[in-house]
């Protein structure tokens, strides 16, 4: 194990990957200058202006160029600025999306979109992206959302070396931030979620940013005798479906976390797999969800917080589902 | 320049043959046969006969005008056919309809969402220039699509990183039912070339001469200076926007005036005057096409009532 930062576990494995194939290039704003959070610092004086080209923030041409090239034998990483995001929704759901489909699969369209996104505090309400649930939306895409930086080191070569386009969700939060715990060799898989603590009580279900406030939650919990299930599902699109019901056939007890929206979010998604799948007669509560208000994050702290969940909300939903 | 006999046969052959494709598809969509919207390019055939300038393993970029690029760029008429008809035998099995098609073999990908053909576009003239291979993109879109930020974006893109493309802009003078002069400033797309120091060509759409020449110039100046180039060529759609559209934004003796420009008669003429061949010889030749294509619709026709075809089995199911 060693120290990294999310930002530096993909910077170095988009390298190695780029040294194995002559193929890949790296596409964005700021790309030969290493981005806004260092994550393709070095790949322009290792890779040359060939591979790694910076575009204007024109992102929603970016990802059509990145698509076009794939079509034509490459295979691209963008990075996206999270404020353009919902610019390149045209991109994304009416051609990446839909290429393999319409062109019958002879024209591949395998490429990883890296997008920094989620709620931080001192942004204007524009900057704090929570729309994840919008893009995992989209059938024939597949989308990530890693919670730390084992999760993010091995979820981008999975996303690198899968066939299906792929929009690699990257915390803000967790960017920068450095863990001890780094593995460099693990081997998650897109589509399979991770249960980081076993339990019997009550089956957390997260993602990103809120996994380890569910850890945290859940640590809590654990002093009152309440053993919960924490379940990182790591992709969002394919939903592991399996480890999900198992877990709930367990615990008879879900609580979703996240901090997306909660109106017609994940959490409304899962909730509806849970109540539609065979793990709903193993239900002896009502289905909580964690969720943001349904309102702009505003930019002081105080309209932040109040819009925002952490894990002293999740403490209080085990605490509730406990009565 | 000098155009050879031959190649004007091959621009007479290519211009019939989407103009009866087109008018078969016709027929069979008063019958019913076809579901397809029939986005149709009738008189508009010179500009798809420009594949002629291209050389092999050039790319095609088309929008969903497309069945007479197609048509020109050899694309099967049998599958073509299929696809109208939402067959799992057409080009694409019948997941799109002729509107948004592709064929690998001649590098041919249209789509249906006006302008997003143009940065699909660059996206592969760059990885021709990534992969350095001595070619070029040809991205053919209407003069709506021309008005987007998504044209400007792609130009910008293409003149920045040197990348080998010719934006060909079919400019029939309406985008949808709006006339020109109700969307666009300019008068003359290719004019925009200026403000971004690239080259742009203005050519006559319904003059099939002139259509090549400017094509060959264009692909030979992006190949040879790696640059994107504009050519915009100015038509006129004698069809709707699509086959049963009723047309009530122009006038009669607006469209007489195009039909009797049409780019048919006029290369017929050309090549008449230029003693490439007799009345009869034309006459021979449309015959021709003509029976090939009804040999196409006959094989698709056939396997509808086919008992043992899997499409009658699938509909009967």
């Amino acid at each position: 194990m060693s120290i990294s930062s999310y930002a530096k576990a993909i910077n170095s494995v988009i390298a190695s990957e780029m040294l194995k194939d002559e193929n890949i290039i790296v596409m964005g704003q700021d790309v030969t200058s290493g981005g806004q959070y260092s994550q393709t610092e070095g790949l322009y004086k290792k890779f040359g202006t060939r591979r790694v080209i910076d575009t204007s923030i024109n992102d929603d041409t970016t990802i059509k160029t990145a698509l076009g090239s794939a079509m034509a034998g490459l295979k691209p990483i963008v990075f996206i600025n999270s404020v353009f995001l919902l610019k390149t929704m045209d991109s994304i759901a009416n051609e990446v999306a839909y290429t393999d489909f319409v062109y019958n699969s002879r024209y591949p369209s395998s490429m990883v979109i890296c997008v920094d996104i989620a709620p931080s505090k001192a942004n204007p309400p524009q900057m704090n992206f929570m729309y994840e649930a919008m893009f995992a939306h989209i059938p024939a895409i597949e989308v990530v959302y890693p919670s730390g930086v084992n999760e993010a080191s091995s979820l981008m070569k999975e996303a690198i070396h899968s066939d299906k386009p792929v929009i690699f969700l990257m915390d803000k939060k967790l960017l920068l931030s450095e863990e001890d715990n780094f593995i460099a060799e693990l081997n998650y898989q897109i589509g399979k979620a991770q249960i980081l603590k076993e339990g019997d009580f009550a089956t957390i279900l997260s993602y990103g940013f809120m996994v380890k406030q569910a850890l945290i939650a859940a640590n809590k919990a654990q002093k009152l005798k309440l053993e919960c299930e924490i379940i990182d599902l790591c992709s969002l699109r394919p939903l592991d479906k399996e480890t999900i019901i198992n877990s709930v056939k367990k615990t008879g007890r879900v609580i979703i976390a996240h901090e997306g929206y909660k109106t017609m979010g994940i959490g409304a998604e899962l909730s509806a797999l849970i109540s539609e799948s065979e793990a709903f007669d193993y239900l002896q509560r009502p289905i909580i969800r964690v969720a943001a208000n349904d309102t702009p994050v505003g930019f002081s702290d105080e309209l932040y917080d109040k819009c925002i969940p952490d894990w002293k909300n999740i403490y209080e939903a085990i605490l509730y589902t406990a009565k | 320049m000098q155009i050879n006999e031959n190649t004007c046969v091959q621009i007479f052959y290519k211009m019939m043959k989407s103009r009866l494709f087109e008018e078969l598809c016709v027929q069979l969509k008063d019958l019913n046969i076809i579901s397809d919207k029939l986005y149709l390019s009738y008189g508009q055939e010179a500009v798809a006969a420009s594949v002629c300038a291209l050389g092999f393993d050039d790319m095609i970029f088309a929008s969903h005008r497309s069945s007479a690029i197609a048509i020109s760029a050899n694309v099967s008429a049998e599958k073509l056919f299929a696809e109208a008809m939402g067959l799992n035998s057409g080009l694409n099995s019948g997941r799109c309809g002729l509107s948004q098609i592709c064929d690998k073999n001649v590098n041919f990908i249209s789509d249906v969402i006006p302008a997003n053909s143009f940065a699909k576009a660059v996206g592969a003239a760059l990885a021709l220039k990534i992969k350095q291979k001595n070619n070029a993109v040809i991205c053919y879109a209407g003069d709506g699509a021309a008005m987007t930020g998504d044209f400007f974006e792609a130009l910008n893109l293409s003149a920045l990183k040197k990348l080998p493309i010719v934006f060909y802009i079919e400019n029939n003078g309406y985008a949808q039912k709006s006339p020109q002069s109700d969307y666009s400033c300019v008068k003359d797309i290719s004019q925009i070339a200026k403000g971004l120091n690239i080259t742009g060509i203005l050519t006559d759409g319904n003059s099939p001469i002139d259509v090549y020449t400017a094509t060959l110039q264009a692909l030979e100046f992006a190949k040879q200076t790696s640059s994107p180039v504009i050519v915009e060529a100015k038509t006129y759609r004698l069809s709707g926007h699509f086959y049963d559209e009723i047309q009530n934004y122009r006038s009669e003796k607006e469209m007489e005036k195009w039909l009797e420009y049409d780019p048919i008669e006029n290369h017929t003429n050309f090549m008449l005057k230029n003693k490439m061949g007799e009345v009869e010889d034309f006459i021979n030749m449309r015959s021709k096409i003509k029976e090939e294509l009804d040999i196409a619709l006959d094989n698709v026709l056939n396997t509808l009532s086919d008992p043992n075809s899997e499409e009658l089995q699938e509909a009967q199911a």
